[in-house]
């Protein structure tokens, strides 16, 4: 026993070690010892002292995680009530480096230990353990599974603000998915399912929405939406109803066909989600009357999907979008003019629509920044006084500072970098070559349609971005 | 007294139906203007004045009920005198003639199987001018009997048997005629541009083109495009006279050709092509209200330009053409010169500005509050000092803000992009249920890397669809192991 702790202790040998010699130490460990080592073995104690205790999970980190595996496989949940303390340790100060020899046990102890929280009812635990697993790992911008057992985890939770510091790191890697898995030897415990990837995006974009983020929730689920494939996932239908109701708050508008959705799927999508459609179209015309009559036919339909919150949101900005166009018109308004409106279509009653209401919604907006605007009283005295809201000019009070600017362009020029190799790497795709091809035997199958040889193919990767590119793209995709 | 009562009644029932009523009393003299037409378009003039106007109505249908007597025509007669009957029961001119009736329609019934007759006997005698000449009787005979379809066909059957680009001309002619009448506009263009065709000499074209241009005018009014009307009407030579008076009389096109110039045009073009345009100057000085108008418009008086236009609204109320388009045309003349007393200012008082438009300081603020938000004026109100505030631009910041509203979209889109051929590179594609029914064919392009993917499609057979509703119980069920 205090022979194994010793080896289990003795790698890594050092903490810097270059990758190559870290790769031979992790293997002749695993070989050595792990691999074959009795389960029961591993649960055992020194002493009075559990194994555990004497690993560092920093840096035994392999080790560390077999043991804490095998004693979730041997004790099951009864495990878990003691041990889970190691395995949120161990999540917020493991090695990445180390975990890839152990993906397989690292995913089934971190799948444990999720569901134990969310069925003890303290996903708190899990979503904080969660979120430095994932920002200690490798490449955060790479899907993982604790990707969606995080947002998962994380809505369960109501944790809306610590999601964004995974969320906001834009996804874009994915590993190999468990179709191409399936019957080959090596699972690796790193594969994931498109139901997966869609869920994470619908959990995402349901997150942002809970910070009022519309702009990335509408990111997100739109890539959920516009997923690839020729089949439809249920998951893109439920994505899509809250990409209509989205695109409403974010514009103020049902947001427009996608053309990269082939046209059987835009079908389906409209027949599924027509009550949301319809929804919008309502939201459009900002004729309230119109729109809180079809708000309140569409309502059962929203409140069985879960997406009443979604429309109560829809409703609110629906007033605020109104007194945000007011800024176009006018330069001085009174308050009571603005409730004369009837912006209201929560349907609450009450003094929704009151002078004193609307005072309250456009204090609040000027608060948030939504609208430039000051709101003044004629008089001292709040029963005779005559509040009207001046709006400030449109042109000076939202001039774009150069630096935004400045940071759009960096941006833009990393994206373009990834963007090359992406290309770099599609080039040298066994599809594509396999395409070339046919190209060029069938000689009028594909005619000129990008006839170069894989030799060139670097001179093609230098080229991207550039102007003929760029149209193509935007050709193939809709402009939003 | 019993006969204003019932055909009060009558105006007020209609007026219930949708239809428009004019009550005030047009500024014409019924004789005069009637007199500026002859033919079929005299008598539908006259019907419809009959059926619109409160004031001339009993006059226009005597008038007409006279000139339809001396007709063949026993339809539009019957139309006239039931709609007198309405409104005045007991003037002698308000009973049916059923004698005149009987005996027109037996003459006619007889007319058109003679005609019918001889067609047949020049169909088989092969000669071709006969032939055309048969059908043009034929289609004169229905359209003197009112049966405009019938005559519209009559003269289409002349296409085949015509042998000289006169004949053509001739028959486009008739055509035109009856599609006016008919209001079918798309077949007048038609015919307009066969005409332009074959109208070879410059002595022939000078011939046509004032009939042209007007019949040009009318269909581009009907189809609202004022501008292109407009541009007909001005360009129609002064030779028109009274040439056209069985369609439209030289008034017509002073008036329309005006109105519409007032709703479509700039100041500067007002100028340049309706006031020194000396073709058009000829029409306009039989109407001349419409050149003061215009001059009004043109010096920005602009109120006095609505108030001319305002007094003469009856008159056109009652035009036949133009009744249809008169609001979309008088509200487009006044936002035009609500936008055009704006220009030179950066600030102006709405009191200032109802003075000058000669309307209610509130109403304006409302038509206002529709200008701006239809986008058709830059400015902004400000109620509580009563101002009306043009919009500062500044192009900069403008620019700037395009500028990164263009770049942030290409990097959504570009990401979006990634997302999409890296999910696509790890198989990640959402497959279609065997049990499905939505039933489509595998291969639909999804975007341009479809070709480069197309073998990775194999590795997905046998995946169904599931959803995984935010419950741990769809991970594949690991807990029991």
């Amino acid at each position: 026993m205090e022979q194994l702790v010793a080896t289990l202790t003795h790698y890594p040998t050092a903490q810097n070690l270059s990758d190559v010699e870290l790769d031979q130490q992790c293997k002749e460990l695993l070989s050595g010892c792990l691999n074959n080592v009795p389960v029961h073995h591993l649960t055992g104690a020194v002493g009075d002292r559990d194994i555990l205790s004497l690993l560092d999970p920093g840096i035994n980190t392999l080790a560390y995680l077999f043991v804490l595996c095998a004693k979730l496989d041997l004790g099951g949940v009864a495990a878990l009530q003691t041990d889970w303390r190691n395995v949120a340790g161990f999540l917020t100060s493991y090695d990445p480096r180390q975990i890839k020899y152990g993906l397989k046990e690292f995913r089934r102890t971190v799948e444990r230990f999720v569901q134990f929280m969310e069925g003890n009812h303290k996903p708190i635990v899990a979503v904080k353990a969660l979120k430095k697993a994932i920002l200690r790992s490798s490449n955060p911008s790479t899907f993982s599974f604790m990707h969606l057992l995080f947002a998962r985890a994380c809505l369960k939770a109501n944790c809306f603000r610590d999601a964004l510091a995974v969320l906001d790191i834009d996804v874009f890697d994915f590993p190999l998915s468990k179709n191409y898995m399936e019957g080959s030897q090596d699972i690796r415990g790193s594969e994931v399912s498109y139901q997966d990837v869609l869920s994470y995006f619908l959990y995402g974009a349901m997150l942002y929405h809970g910070v009022k983020n519309w702009e990335r929730a509408f990111d997100l689920i739109q890539t959920a939406v516009i997923a690839p494939g020729s089949g439809l996932s249920k998951i893109q239908v439920e994505a899509y109803k809250k990409y209509v109701l989205t695109g409403l708050l974010l514009n103020g508008k049902v947001p427009p066909t996608l053309k990269s959705l082939s046209p059987n799927a835009v079908r389906i999508y409209r027949t599924i989600a027509r009550a949301y459609e319809t929804f919008g179209s309502a939201f459009m015309t900002r004729d309230a009357e119109l729109f809180s009559k079809e708000a309140a036919l569409t309502a059962d339909t929203f409140a069985q999907d879960g997406n009443s919150g979604l429309a109560q949101q829809c409703m609110e900005a629906f007033r605020h979008q109104q007194i945000i166009a007011l800024k176009d018109t006018y330069v001085t308004l009174g308050v009571d003019e603005i409730a004369q409106k009837k912006f209201d279509v929560s349907g609450r009653g009450g003094d929704a629509g009151s002078k004193e209401e609307t005072e309250r919604v456009i204090l609040g907006m000027i608060e948030r920044g939504q609208i430039k605007a000051t709101l003044s009283h004629s008089s001292p005295d709040p029963a005779a006084s005559k509040t009207t809201v001046s709006f400030a000019g449109d042109a000076t009070a939202d001039a774009v500072d150069g630096l935004a600017l400045e940071e759009q362009i960096m941006r833009i020029v990393s994206l373009s970098i990834q963007v090359k190799s992406m290309d770099r790497k599609m080039g040298i795709s066994n599809e594509y070559l396999q395409f070339l091809t046919r190209a060029s035997k069938g000689n009028g199958g594909f005619p000129s349609l990008m006839q170069m040889d894989p030799e060139i193919l670097d001179e093609y990767g230098g080229g991207w971005g550039d102007d003929d590119d760029m149209d193509e793209m935007q050709d193939n995709d809709e402009p939003w | 007294m019993a006969t204003s009562t019932t055909a009060q009644a009558h105006w007020t029932i209609t007026e219930a139906g949708g239809q428009f009523v004019v009550h005030g009393i047009p500024r014409f003299d019924l004789e005069g203007y009637i007199g500026n037409y002859s033919g079929r378009t005299r008598i539908d003039r006259l019907l419809f004045i009959g059926h619109h106007s409160v004031a001339f109505a009993p006059e226009a249908l005597k008038l007409a009920i006279k000139a339809l007597k001396e007709t063949v025509d026993v339809r539009r007669y019957q139309i006239a005198v039931e709609q007198l009957q309405r409104l005045a029961p007991d003037d002698p001119d308000a009973v049916l003639d059923e004698e005149w009736m009987e005996i027109t329609t037996r003459k006619t019934a007889k007319e058109s199987e003679k005609i019918e007759q001889a067609l047949k006997s020049y169909k088989g005698n092969l000669i071709k001018e006969s032939i055309r000449m048969g059908h043009e009787d034929q289609g004169n005979h229905f359209y003197a009997c009112g049966d405009l379809i019938g005559a519209h066909k009559a003269y289409g059957k002349m296409r085949d048997f015509c042998t000289a680009p006169k004949h053509i001309v001739d028959m486009s002619l008739a055509l035109i005629k009856v599609s006016i009448e008919q209001n079918n506009f798309p077949a007048v263009n038609s015919h307009v541009a066969k005409i332009r065709t074959l109208t070879r000499t410059a002595e022939e074209e000078e011939q046509m083109k004032p009939r042209l241009c007007a019949a040009m005018g009318l269909f581009h009014l009907a189809n609202g495009a004022y501008r292109e009307s407009a541009r007909s009407f001005l360009e129609t030579p002064a030779s028109l006279g009274a040439t056209y008076n069985d369609v439209i009389s030289s008034n017509d096109v002073a008036v329309y050709g005006a109105l519409c110039s007032l709703a479509s045009m700039s100041r500067k073009e007002l100028k340049s092509e309706v006031l020194d345009n000396s073709e058009f100057r000829n029409f306009l000085e039989l109407e001349p209200h419409m050149r003061k108008a215009i001059s009004y418009f043109y010096s920005a008086k602009y109120s006095e330009c609505l108030k001319i236009l305002e007094e003469w609204k009856n008159d056109y109320l009652l035009d036949i053409h133009l009744h249809k388009h008169i609001d979309a045309l008088y509200e487009r003349v006044r936002t035009k010169a609500i936008v055009q007393y704006f220009i030179p200012f950066s600030c102006v008082t709405l009191k200032g500005m109802a003075e000058a438009f000669n309307t209610p300081e509130e109403k304006l603020a409302k038509e206002l509050v529709g200008l701006i938000e239809n986008g058709k004026l830059m400015a902004r109100v400000d109620t509580k000092n009563g101002l009306l505030v043009a919009k500062s631009t500044d192009p900069r910041s403008q620019v700037h803000r395009d500028a990164l509203l263009i770049a942030r979209t290409y990097e959504k889109q570009a990401r979006m992009k990634l997302v999409r051929m890296n999910m696509i590179s790890a198989g990640l594609e959402v497959k279609q249920a065997k049990t499905s029914n939505t039933g489509r064919g595998s291969s639909a392009p999804e975007g341009p890397e479809s070709e480069f993917v197309g073998v990775s499609h194999q590795a997905f057979l046998g995946m169904k669809n599931r959803f995984p509703s935010g419950n741990a119980s769809s991970f594949g069920g690991w807990g029991k192991q």
